[in-house]
């Protein structure tokens, strides 16, 4: 019988060493070099400030590759950032003068003409830009009075001006020969120069992206970050992702679902991050579709929904009761008022009243023409909205309303919602801007409810809204905008357009070893270049 | 033969072109179109018109696929709505990492699922038959992805906290921060420690069915006059079943190697999901749920393709390997 031959035996001894090797390595990463590894469910869009239109990767735009030119503090107030001073010409015009010491990542100088330059294309209609929708729809033009200077001009004086530059110019050398409609394909937004504390260094798609600090960034600015590298890993599955935090692989693990919280505090060494964001879930009623044109329906059935209920038991406690628009954490909220009760007797009273009774004693209102009182709920398929709708149609079936739920993939649902082919949804809103006034007239302006596909999709149409609308979008004074907004919050509670269930808490989880972590609704990377790992 | 398998190809073309057809109508039939993923709930609707007008989604219906069958034929599979970059750069990317797995499962699965066919075979009826039968079929009708999360559970989690000498990494192709600092060899190790799950999850089921089927096939084999006639004429046992009855036997088993052609380059896409491995599984269900059409379209042809030629593979096999098989 031979012996093994030598390939054979080869092998052998490299499956041994290999195995060794494993051994070795373990499964954590404490690791060789200071790179911080950060775990995020979904992929990137493309870096660039013009065409991005992803809340995660405007974080990294922000807060890690470019500079914008404001940023907020922690009380929301506008600071300086690229623009290290301004001037307001009355409430017409604005002009800012920029730093000098900040530089793309090929060396380049940032000036007044990429201001300018990125401006003007988010401006063409052409390149489908969602700075033009989120921050410009009230700056008219912008105009460079030196290669440090730049003048821009507002449509109409309107509230927190200042906030219409939160967000950072793209490079007009290397972006202004690619065509405004090309530019969201451009090879550059895959591998961005930019002008922030940290640089690009690799992007595989569905896999990593990794970014390593920027040696030059001005001291005044913060200075270099300590972190040498940062490396976001994609791991779609929430229950993996958390496993990775868990063993180990990731030091941080943004976002994490409410029924993970337990599991996180359970650990010990671990960091958790629970903040009111700037996601707002309600119901919304087709106002086109009978019974929801009726206001004392629509208070009734809001009347019977038990918030702190689904709260606690859907969200482990990770949300607070929404009353409008205005988030919780906002300056111009308005501070004193009461939450919306939990009545299931107003809505028997306000049901009745509306002709709503149970004529049959089938447990079920019907109005005099016999009719039943029964819509259908629209949601996607997402975890957390199924139990809540299944929890909101036992609610409401106790008050007497016999809700059939109607569970739809996401693209489907937002056709439908859209299209405004509905009786009732169930979905959320994401607020893109800190600009109080945009979400209330997007979703209530009685204009937008006669154009199609716009955001007012239960076609809302309130006078005194939309004057409080328009009142509170250019009020100027903070004292002014919160007594407008207390206002529309009471009339939203009044007539219920749609009901407002709750903000939803931003949740992310972080291993001990990582330091300088800061979350807030201003997002879960802001303190990117602060981030420390311990050794 | 060759006329026989120069006229499949003849036939293949229409196939994949009538696939590829009906692909890209009932796409944009389905509700839902690629712009609204992309832009949120809040984006106004004159933002989402131009985007539309910017991808060519306002052509008409006809128009579109004109244009989209005039650029695939040219090789040109456009760009992707999702990702903004060419689609084949895309699949590029994507191949090589699902192409790894799919082999290493592959191999895995045939070698033992063989194996375990034989010894099941020639113990007929024994407590190891019993015992193998009763596993196959516990891993065979196991979903993917249950068995992926517990595979998870005990080697990666339960053993780190456990503190075992082996825990196995959960996620990706690579340790993320630690890849490049490794030697070689540890690069290697590293490789092969993260493939250990994602290829165990995949290999129990499969091998569990090739298990049954190469068990059922030797059991026919080995009651042939020819193996009593092997016997007979004083071979040993183990020539006996290794070189006449397994080599007959696997013929059909062979032939399935044919059909997983497709299952080659689609990837798993539970245990691709499960383990973050960015394959192809990922990016075709990515692009489903994005609506991303240039990707759908271009890996739905890719896999109509694969799949007929894959048939036309396994037919050619069957007919070499089996002299008494005869295509006209």
């Amino acid at each position: 019988m031979a012996t093994l031959n030598r390939p054979v035996r080869s092998v052998r001894t490299g499956l041994c060493a290999a195995l060794l090797a494993v051994l070795a390595c373990g499964g954590d990463t404490g690791g060789t070099g200071r790179t911080a590894v950060i775990g995020m469910r979904s992929d990137f869009g493309g870096f660039n400030p013009i065409t991005n239109s992803d809340l995660y990767t405007g974080e990294i735009i922000n807060y890690a590759l470019f500079t914008p030119l404001v940023q907020y503090d922690s009380a929301l107030n506008i600071v300086p950032n690229l623009a290290r001073s301004w001037e307001e010409q009355g409430d017409t015009a604005i002009v800012f003068h920029l730093r000098p010491d900040v530089r793309w990542h090929d060396g380049r100088p940032v000036t007044a003409d990429d201001v300018v330059f990125t401006f003007e294309r988010a401006k063409l209609p052409e390149t489908a830009s969602l700075l033009q929708s989120a921050f410009l729809a009230d700056v008219a033009s912008a105009e460079r009075i030196d290669s440090l200077t730049v003048r821009f001009r507002y449509m109409r004086p309107h509230a927190q001006a200042l906030e219409d530059f939160w967000w950072a110019p793209a490079p007009r050398h290397l972006l202004d020969s690619i065509a405004p409609d090309a530019l969201r394909n451009a090879a550059f937004n895959r591998q961005p120069v930019g002008s922030g504390p940290f640089r690009f260094v690799e992007w595989r798609a569905n896999d990593r992206l990794v970014l390593a600090r920027n040696p030059d960034y001005p001291a005044d600015l913060g200075g270099p970050p300590p972190l040498e590298r940062i490396l976001f890993r994609i791991v779609p599955e929430a229950s993996t992702l958390l496993t990775e935090l868990l063993t180990g692989g990731v030091h941080a693990d943004i976002p994490v679902l409410p029924a993970q919280v337990e599991q996180i505090r359970a650990q010990p060494g671990m960091q958790l991050f629970a903040y009111p964001g700037r996601t707002v879930y309600y119901l919304g009623w087709n106002h086109a579709r009978a019974p929801f044109d009726d206001a004392r329906v629509r208070r009734a059935l809001a009347f019977a929904v038990n918030r702190q209920e689904i709260i606690e038991a859907l969200l482990h406690g990770q949300g607070v009761p929404a009353e409008g628009p205005v988030p919780p954490w906002s300056p111009a909220r308005p501070a004193d008022i009461a939450p919306h009760a939990f009545a299931p007797d107003s809505t028997a009273a306000l049901l009745e009243q509306a002709g709503w009774r149970d004529r049959n004693g089938d447990g079920l209102r019907e109005n005099a023409a016999g009719q039943p009182l029964r819509f259908s709920l629209l949601s996607s398929d997402d975890a957390l909205r199924r139990a809540v709708v299944e929890v909101l149609q036992s609610q409401l079936r106790r008050a007497g309303a016999d809700v059939q739920i109607r569970v739809v993939e996401f693209q489907t649902m937002l056709a439908e919602h859209r299209n405004r082919e509905f009786d009732a949804v169930f979905t959320n809103w994401i607020l893109d801007n800190f600009r109080v006034s945009a979400a209330p007239f997007a979703l209530f302006h009685s204009t937008e409810a006669d154009r199609a596909r716009s955001a007012n999709r239960s076609s809302v149409r309130d006078p005194v809204l939309d004057t409080l609308i328009e009142q509170g979008g250019a009020a100027t004074d903070l004292a002014e905008q919160r007594r407008i907004w207390r206002d529309f919050t009471l009339r939203l509670q009044q007539q219920q357009p749609v009901t407002f269930m709750f903000w939803l808490n931003e949740l992310a989880a972080a291993r001990g070893d990582l330091s300088g972590v800061g979350m807030d609704a201003r997002g879960e990377l802001r303190t990117l270049r602060q981030w420390m790992l311990d050794r | 033969m060759i006329r026989f398998i120069l006229r499949r190809l003849l036939g293949a073309v229409p196939l994949v072109l009538g696939i590829a057809t009906l692909i890209f109508f009932i796409l944009n039939l389905a509700p839902g179109d690629p712009t609204a993923l992309y832009f949120g709930p809040n984006v106004p609707p004159e933002i989402i018109e131009q985007q539309r007008r910017n991808l060519g989604l306002d052509q008409p219906l006809h128009i579109q696929y004109l244009r989209w069958v005039s650029g695939f034929l040219t090789g040109n599979f456009g760009y992707s709505i999702a990702q903004g970059r060419p689609v084949a750069g895309i699949l590029r990317e994507a191949l090589p990492a699902t192409l790894l797995l799919t082999v290493t499962t592959l191999v895995l699965t045939f070698v033992i699922g063989v194996v375990l066919g034989v010894l099941q075979a020639i113990r007929q009826h024994s407590a190891l038959d019993g015992t193998l039968s009763v596993v196959s079929l516990f891993f065979y009708s196991m979903p993917s992805f249950w068995l992926a999360l517990m595979m998870m559970l005990i080697f990666s989690l339960k053993a780190h906290q456990w503190g075992w000498p082996v825990a196995l990494p959960a996620t990706g192709m690579v340790s993320a921060a630690d890849y490049e600092f490794l030697s070689p060899l540890g690069k290697m190790g590293d490789r092969l420690a993260h493939l250990v799950l994602p290829v165990a999850t995949l290999t129990l089921a499969l091998a569990a069915g090739i298990g049954r089927y190469t068990r059922g096939q030797m059991l026919e084999v080995v009651r042939q006059d020819y193996i009593r006639t092997a016997r007979a004429k004083g071979l040993p046992e183990g020539r006996v079943i290794l070189r006449h009855a397994l080599r007959n036997s696997l013929l059909p088993v062979i032939t399935l190697l044919g059909l997983y052609l497709p299952f080659l380059f689609s990837g798993a896409v539970f245990v691709e999901s499960i383990f973050a491995w960015p394959g192809m599984g990922r990016v075709i269900v990515d692009a489903i749920l994005a609506r991303d059409y240039p990707v759908i379209l271009a890996t739905g042809f890719i896999f109509a393709s694969l799949t007929v030629i894959g048939n036309l593979v396994a037919d050619v096999l069957y007919a070499w390997a089996d002299p008494r098989i005869r295509y006209e």
